[in-house]
């Protein structure tokens, strides 16, 4: 019989919402996981909702704000206790 | 492995653009046509590109070689649409114009004299030098650098999604009857009685007419005519910053938005043979360049790097031409595949199955290097 698995579990915040997670994992997975958040963040050209792909930072699709900061790939960054995860805020805000 | 040599009418070694857009043209003559292409280690101009089709401010020294660019321009609407009907996929593509932007009254006011020249060679030149207020008008979205002086103008150059273009000729190419066989050719032997058994990866072929468009390995594939091809890898170096909402309807040179949103930065040519490093100080150079000319750009995020190796003929003019002693093989190389496409599939067939190079390419050959035709 195999041993039961015991995780500890982190706190992080999406968009407001309480999510209790495993810790050690990332917070691509942390939000696709367990806020099915449809989106997390939007294709600055045509505006389609997007949400993290690869996992492995390669695609760029997972761009969050993590602790006030934009552009974050949500995939190379683990959960840590109180983090304060929100969809990448939209491009029109950008000043270019 | 098998040994018997498969017979070919006509083959062409290199399906990169140039030799898409060979093969693409050629298919309504009548003739069978196979399309050999190995991928390669360093043989990736044609995926990593900008794909500007870019005509403006280039070869005031060799007017025919100017002309061609704005020659091919004019021909690409027509092809692009059809190249979308034939292959059922859309082909990003932008013929608004393009813009070349100047740091400091130095740099604009070369580039003023360098435009003057063209236009007298040309007789014909449609572009001007244009102030900054005017590039500002042109390009609303952006906030330029204090040091943007204005920009060179040029309505006959455009943009293309280069690996939505090479895509579509190639399933283009399955529809018009083109085969294309993934191998890779080691080596070109003439035979006897004529034509030509090509030693590949995957056995022996044999052809009547072969036209080589291999990019950079054509040195290595035309040996066995010319020992020392005079072309060379030309490394450029660039820098990818991620998406943003589409703010460059017409594209400036040096730092290029594409369709999907990200942009390139990139403008240097290196002569240092097949390497293909990025090297971090060279790239910086161009990102910083690119900062002076939209500021904005220095707080967005850098998402990849690469390089790729142009295909650099000696004199930077693109070569058409036989192999010495072999009438039956047709050489091609150019540095601006891309922008010449739509020349390469409209009017350079006939030349492949034996006639002449059209007027303004005739010069194009490889004797102006001192060989034989
Ligand atoms: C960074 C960069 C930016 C550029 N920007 C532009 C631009 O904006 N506009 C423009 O017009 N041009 C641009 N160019 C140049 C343009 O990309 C090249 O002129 C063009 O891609 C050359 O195409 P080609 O088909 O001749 O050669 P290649 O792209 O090198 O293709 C050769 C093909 O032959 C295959 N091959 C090689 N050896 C063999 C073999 N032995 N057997 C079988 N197959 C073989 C290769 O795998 C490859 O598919 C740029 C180039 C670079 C590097
Ligand atoms: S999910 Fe692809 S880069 Fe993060």
């Amino acid at each position: 019989m195999s041993t039961p698995l015991t995780t500890t579990t982190v706190r992080i915040l999406f968009e407001g919402q309480e999510l209790e997670v495993p810790a050690g994992i990332s917070v691509a997975a942390a939000v696709a996981g367990y806020a099915h958040p449809g989106h997390t963040c939007k294709h600055p050209v045509d505006g389609s909702g997007r949400a993290p792909f690869c996992f492995m930072g390669v695609c760029f699709e997972c761009l969050m704000e993590i602790n006030g900061l934009p552009d974050v790939q949500s995939c190379l960054v683990t959960v840590e206790e109180g983090m304060q995860v929100r969809r990448q805020p939209l491009p029109e805000s950008i000043k270019l | 492995m098998s040994t018997t040599a498969r017979e070919h009418d006509i083959i062409i070694v290199g399906g990169g653009i140039s030799g898409v857009a060979l093969a693409y043209g050629l298919a309504d003559r009548g003739r069978q046509i196979t399309l050999l292409d190995g991928p390669t280690a360093t043989d990736k101009a044609s995926r990593t590109n900008v794909g500007l089709i870019w005509c403006q401010s280039k070869f005031a020294h060799l007017p025919d070689y100017a002309s061609l660019a704005f020659l091919s321009a004019r021909l690409f609407p027509e092809l692009s649409r059809e190249l979308s009907e034939v292959s059922g996929l859309e082909i990003p593509v932008n013929y608004r114009g393009g813009l070349i932007p100047c740091l400091g009254e130095e740099e604009y006011s070369s580039r003023a004299d360098y435009i003057d020249r063209l236009r007298q060679v040309l007789e014909e030149y449609p572009g001007e030098m244009i102030s900054r207020s005017q590039l500002e008008r042109k390009l609303p979205a952006i906030t330029f650098g204090p040091e943007v002086t204005g920009a060179a103008w040029c309505e006959a150059d455009g943009i293309i999604d280069p690996l939505a273009l090479l895509r579509a000729y190639k399933v283009a190419l399955t529809r018009v009857g083109v085969t294309t066989l993934k191998t890779l050719v080691h080596q070109v032997e003439p035979l006897a009685g004529g034509g030509y058994r090509l030693h590949t990866a995957t056995g022996p072929l044999e052809c009547q007419q072969l036209v080589l468009a291999a990019g950079l390995a054509n040195r290595r594939l035309a040996n066995f005519a010319i020992p020392d091809l005079p072309v060379h890898a030309d490394k450029g170096q660039v820098l990818l910053v991620e998406r943003l909402p589409q703010v460059m309807p017409i594209p400036m040179l040096g730092v290029t938005q594409t369709f999907g949103g990200t942009v390139i930065i990139g403008f240097r040519h290196e002569y240092v043979g097949h390497d293909t490093q990025v090297v971090p100080s060279a790239v910086a150079s161009e990102g910083q360049w690119a900062i002076r000319v939209w500021p904005a750009l220095g707080k967005r995020r850098l998402i990849r790097t690469w390089s790729g190796l142009r295909v650099m003929p000696k004199d930077s003019q693109a070569i058409y031409s036989r192999l010495p002693g072999h009438p039956g093989v047709t050489l091609v190389n150019t540095h601006s595949a891309v922008t010449l496409a739509a020349f390469h599939t409209r009017l350079l067939a006939d030349y492949l199955l034996g006639g002449e190079l059209p007027e303004l390419a005739r010069k194009m050959t490889l004797n102006r290097f001192g060989f034989a035709s």
